[in-house]
C-alpha cells in the first residue's frame, strides 16, 4: 500500500469509524445480557431477518407500498404546490387570500387532522396519498413562494429590455432563478412524505411499513422491526440521492454542497 | 534623526499556499521597515498578496519563511498589539454600536462604567454619538465602518493594520471618511498598515506609499511623502498630481501584468 | 391590526370557510363525523366543566415540555461540541444521518415496550425525536460562523473560552432557533403518535375515545385543543427568540415572516 492510500484508508475510518462501532457496541450489549434479548435482537439476528424478509419478498412488497404512496403524495404537492406558489409570489390577491393559511397553519401539527382524513377518504392509500400531499404542500409552497418572490427584479428588467414576452420571462428567467429555491424546498419536503406516511400507517392500515412494524411489535419479534426500520432508511436515502441527481441535472449551473 | 529601532520589521518574508494540490507563490523575499509613527499605504493589483502580507501580520496566517518582529519581539497569534480593521462584517451583530467599540476595552480588563464612558468618546471622535445604542444591522456601509474605527481606536493597539477599510463603500462616502481618518490620525500619529486599491487614497493618506508587484508580491516601489500637510485642496496640488501619476505609473504595469496572470 | 385591504383579504377564506362549516353542518348537508364548530365549542366546554380537558391538557404539554427539553439541550450540547471539535463530528456526523431519514416514531413500539404506557415513554421519544435536528442546525451553525467574527475578537485579545460564549454562541444563535423550532414541530408530531397508538391519558386519547364513542364533536374538540396547542407553542418559542436575539434581528426575512 502507497503511503497514499493508507492517508486516504485512515481518513474514511476516521469519518465513519462509529458505525461498525455501534454494531460492534451493540453485539456485546446483547451477548452480555445487559438489555432484554427480545427488545433489542442481535446485530446477526436482525441481518437474517432482513435477508428473510426482503428474499420472501415481504419486506420488498411493504417499502414499495410505503414508497409508492409516498411519492404519490409528494408528487401532487409539486405539481399543485409550485404553481400555487408562482401565483402567490407574482399576485398581491392571491398571496393576501392565502398568506395567513400557510403561515399561520404552518405552526400547526397537522397531524392531528388526520382522523378527519380517515373517515373522508377510508383507511387505506387514498387517506394517506391525501394527507402526505397536505403535509408536503407547505413546505413547498413556502420555499417556493420565497424563491419567486426573491428573483432579482434587475434579472426581469434585463428580459424585457430584450423585448421578452411574458411566458418568456416565466419560462426562462423566473423558472431558472427560482431552481435552487425550489429543489430546497422539494428536499426537506420529501423526507415529510415518508415519514408521514410510516406514521399514518402505524396509526391504522394493514399494509406498508408502518404496519409492519406495529404488526411485529405486537407479536414481539422485534428483529423484524428493525430490519424494517433499516429499509426505511435505505429508501430514504434512495429518494434523496434521486432529489439530489435530479437537482445536480436540472441546476447545471450551480455546483452547491449536498 | 535618532537611530531609533524600527517598529515593524519583516525580513525576507515568504508565503506560499497550496490550492487543488497546485502550490501558488503569494509573497516572494520580501522585506519591510515600518518606523513609529508612520502611515504606510500599500498598492498593488488584485491578487498581489496585500491583504495576505497584512493577514501575517495580523497573526492569522502563518509565513511560509522569514522573520518578522514588532518591537522587536516576534510576531505570535492575533492579539491586541497589532489591531485589525476587516473591509465588513467584523462588528458582532448582536451587540450595539456603543457595546462593539467597549468589546477590546472589556478584553483589556476595564470596568463597566469606565469603559462605556471611554467608548462614548472613541464613538465620538467618529461623530456617531447618536447611534450609540443603534445595531449594526440598522447602520449604513459607511457608519458600520466608522463604528469599526472607533473600535479600532479603542483597541489602542502599537500598529493598526487596515484591509481596505473603505472598499465596499461608494466614492463620496469613501473621501468622507478618508478626511475624518486624516483628522484624526493626526492627533496621535499612531504607526499604521493601510492596504487599497485606490491610489489617491494611498496617496492622500500616508506617509509612504508602497507598491507591491503582481503575484508573487514583492515591493516595486517605495515612495516618501515628506509633505504631510492635507489642507482642503490637497487633491488639486501640483505635487499630488505628481505623485498620483508617478504611483499610477508603476501600478498600470502590474496591473496589466496581473491581468495577464488571470487569464492563463 | 390595520384594517386595511389586505388584510380583509386575509380574513375572508377561513371565516367564510368556518361560516360554511357551521351552515352546512346546521343543515345537515355534511357527513357527521365533520360535526360543526358551535357543536366543536360546546364539547370544548363539556369537558372543561368536568375538569377533563385540564389533565388531558396538563398531561399532553407535560411531556411535550419535558421531551422537547431534553431532546434539544442534547442536541444543542453535541451539536455544538460537533460544530467545535473535529473528534465529535466524525463521531456523530454517520450515525445521525444514517437515522436521520428514519422517522423516529417507527421506535415508538419499542419505547413503548421498554418504557410502558405512561408518561416516560412519550417524553424518551420526543427528545430522542427533537435530538436531531437541533443537532443538525447547532452543527451547521458553529461551523458557518463568520471567520472575521472570530479573528476580530482574536484581534482584540479575546481568550478561548470568552470567544466560545461571547461570539460563536451568539452568531450562532439565529440558525440554533431555526433547528429548536423544526424539533418543537415534530415534537407535537411524535407527541400525537404516541398518545394515540398508546396512551391513557392526553389530548390524543380524547381524540380516540371521540372516534370510539361516535362523538365526533368531542373528537374535534381534542384535535382543536392539540392544534393550538402546537402553535401557541410555537409562537411563544418566537417570542423568545425576537426577545434574545433583538439585535440581530432587524431587517432580515425573518421578521417580516410573522
Amino acid at each position: 500500500m502507497t503511503a497514499q492510500t493508507f492517508a486516504q484508508a485512515r481518513s474514511l475510518i476516521g469519518r465513519w469509524y462509529s458505525i461498525p462501532l455501534l454494531i460492534l457496541v451493540w453485539q456485546l450489549t446483547v451477548a452480555s445480557g445487559l438489555v432484554e434479548s427480545r427488545l433489542l435482537p442481535s446485530p446477526g439476528r436482525v441481518w437474517t431477518a432482513l435477508a428473510t424478509e426482503v428474499g420472501n419478498g415481504t419486506l420488498i412488497y411493504h417499502a414499495s407500498v410505503t414508497v409508492s404512496r409516498a411519492l404519490a403524495g409528494f408528487l401532487l404537492a409539486a405539481f399543485v404546490g409550485i404553481p400555487f406558489a408562482a401565483a402567490m409570489g407574482r399576485s398581491v390577491l392571491v398571496r393576501n387570500l392565502f398568506e395567513p393559511i400557510f403561515f399561520i397553519g404552518y405552526p400547526i401539527p397537522k397531524i392531528a387532522l388526520f382522523p378527519v382524513f380517515t373517515y373522508i377518504f377510508g383507511i387505506g392509500t387514498p387517506s394517506k396519498i391525501a394527507f402526505t400531499f397536505l403535509e408536503c404542500l407547505y413546505p413547498i409552497v413556502v420555499t417556493c413562494y420565497f424563491g419567486f418572490r426573491g428573483v432579482q427584479t434587475r434579472l426581469i428588467w434585463s428580459a424585457q429590455n430584450c423585448g421578452a414576452s411574458r411566458s418568456v420571462i416565466l419560462r426562462r428567467v423566473i423558472l431558472p432563478a427560482t431552481m435552487p429555491s425550489i429543489f430546497s424546498g422539494l428536499r426537506v419536503a420529501l423526507p415529510v412524505a415518508i415519514i408521514v406516511v410510516v406514521i399514518t400507517e402505524m396509526i391504522g392500515d394493514s399494509i406498508g411499513l408502518g404496519y409492519y412494524i406495529t404488526i411485529w411489535s405486537t407479536r414481539f419479534t422485534f428483529a423484524n422491526v428493525y430490519a424494517a426500520i433499516i429499509v426505511i432508511g435505505i429508501c430514504g436515502l434512495a429518494l434523496d440521492q434521486a432529489l439530489l441527481l435530479l437537482r445536480h441535472s436540472a441546476i447545471y449551473w450551480q455546483r452547491e454542497e449536498a | 534623526m535618532p537611530a531609533t529601532m524600527p517598529l515593524l520589521e519583516v525580513t525576507d518574508l515568504d508565503k506560499t499556499f497550496t490550492v487543488d494540490s497546485r502550490s501558488v507563490r503569494a509573497i516572494d523575499h520580501l522585506s519591510l521597515s515600518i518606523d513609529e509613527h508612520e502611515f504606510v499605504s500599500i498598492v498593488g493589483p488584485s491578487g498581489c498578496g496585500k491583504s495576505t502580507f497584512l493577514h501575517i501580520i495580523g497573526g492569522f496566517e502563518p509565513a511560509t519563511a522569514g522573520e518578522l518582529r514588532l518591537s522587536g519581539r516576534p510576531i505570535g497569534p492575533p492579539g491586541p498589539d497589532r489591531g485589525m480593521m476587516f473591509q465588513e462584517l467584523s462588528l458582532f451583530p448582536w451587540l450595539t454600536a456603543i457595546e462593539n467599540v467597549a468589546w477590546p476595552l472589556e478584553m483589556k480588563g476595564l470596568p463597566k462604567r469606565e469603559r462605556t464612558a471611554k467608548a462614548a468618546e472613541y464613538l465620538d471622535l467618529v461623530h456617531l454619538s447618536r447611534f450609540a445604542d443603534v445595531y449594526p444591522g440598522q447602520l449604513s456601509g459607511g457608519m458600520k465602518q466608522r463604528v469599526a474605527l472607533a473600535r479600532l481606536f479603542a483597541l489602542d493597539p502599537e500598529i493598526m493594520l487596515m484591509d481596505e477599510p473603505f472598499g465596499a463603500l461608494d466614492s463620496q462616502t469613501r473621501e468622507l471618511l478618508q478626511e475624518e481618518l486624516q483628522s484624526i490620525w493626526r492627533r496621535a500619529r499612531k504607526t499604521a498598515l493601510f492596504v487599497t486599491h485606490d491610489i489617491d487614497e494611498a496617496i492622500y493618506l500616508g506617509t509612504r506609499v508602497i507598491v507591491f508587484t503582481a503575484r508573487p508580491g514583492r515591493i516595486k516601489a517605495d515612495i516618501r511623502i515628506p509633505n504631510l500637510d492635507r489642507p482642503g485642496d490637497y487633491r488639486k496640488s501640483r505635487e499630488y498630481l505628481a505623485l498620483r501619476v508617478e504611483v499610477w505609473d508603476l501600478v498600470r504595469d502590474e496591473v496589466l501584468k496581473a491581468r495577464a496572470l488571470e487569464e492563463a | 391590526m390595520r384594517i386595511n385591504s389586505a388584510s380583509i383579504q386575509n380574513w375572508i377564506l377561513p371565516v367564510a370557510a368556518l361560516a360554511a362549516w357551521e351552515i352546512l353542518g346546521r343543515a345537515g348537508l355534511l357527513p357527521r363525523y365533520l360535526s360543526t364548530p358551535s357543536a366543536i365549542l360546546a364539547a370544548l366546554w363539556e369537558i372543561a366543566l368536568t375538569g377533563e380537558l385540564f389533565v388531558a391538557l396538563a398531561a399532553s404539554l407535560y411531556r411535550v415540555s419535558v421531551g422537547f427539553a431534553l431532546g434539544t439541550a442534547a442536541g444543542i450540547v453535541v451539536g455544538l461540541g460537533a460544530g467545535i471539535l473535529p473528534g465529535v463530528r466524525h463521531f456523530f456526523d454517520p450515525l445521525v444521518s444514517f437515522l436521520y431519514s428514519i422517522p423516529k416514531v417507527t421506535f415508538l413500539p419499542i419505547f413503548l415496550l421498554l418504557f410502558g404506557l405512561g408518561h416516560a415513554s412519550k417524553i424518551a421519544i420526543i427528545a430522542f425525536s427533537g435530538f436531531f435536528p437541533v443537532f443538525v442546525a447547532s452543527r451547521h451553525a458553529v461551523l458557518s460562523v463568520d471567520k472575521l467574527l472570530l479573528w476580530a475578537a482574536r484581534n482584540m485579545g479575546a481568550p478561548s473560552r470568552t470567544i466560545f460564549f461571547r461570539v460563536v454562541i451568539p452568531a450562532a444563535a439565529p440558525q440554533l432557533f431555526g433547528g429548536i423550532r423544526i424539533g418543537l414541530a415534530h415534537a407535537f408530531v411524535v407527541l400525537f403518535a404516541a398518545e394515540l397508538i398508546g396512551s391513557k391519558v392526553g389530548l390524543g386519547t380524547i381524540i380516540s375515545y371521540g372516534e370510539e364513542w361516535v362523538r365526533f364533536d368531542l373528537m374535534f374538540a381534542g384535535i382543536v385543543c392539540f392544534a393550538v396547542l402546537g402553535f401557541l407553542s410555537d409562537r411563544m418559542l418566537l417570542a423568545i427568540r425576537s426577545r434574545l436575539l433583538k439585535g440581530q434581528m432587524i431587517g432580515t426575512e425573518e421578521e417580516i415572516v410573522r
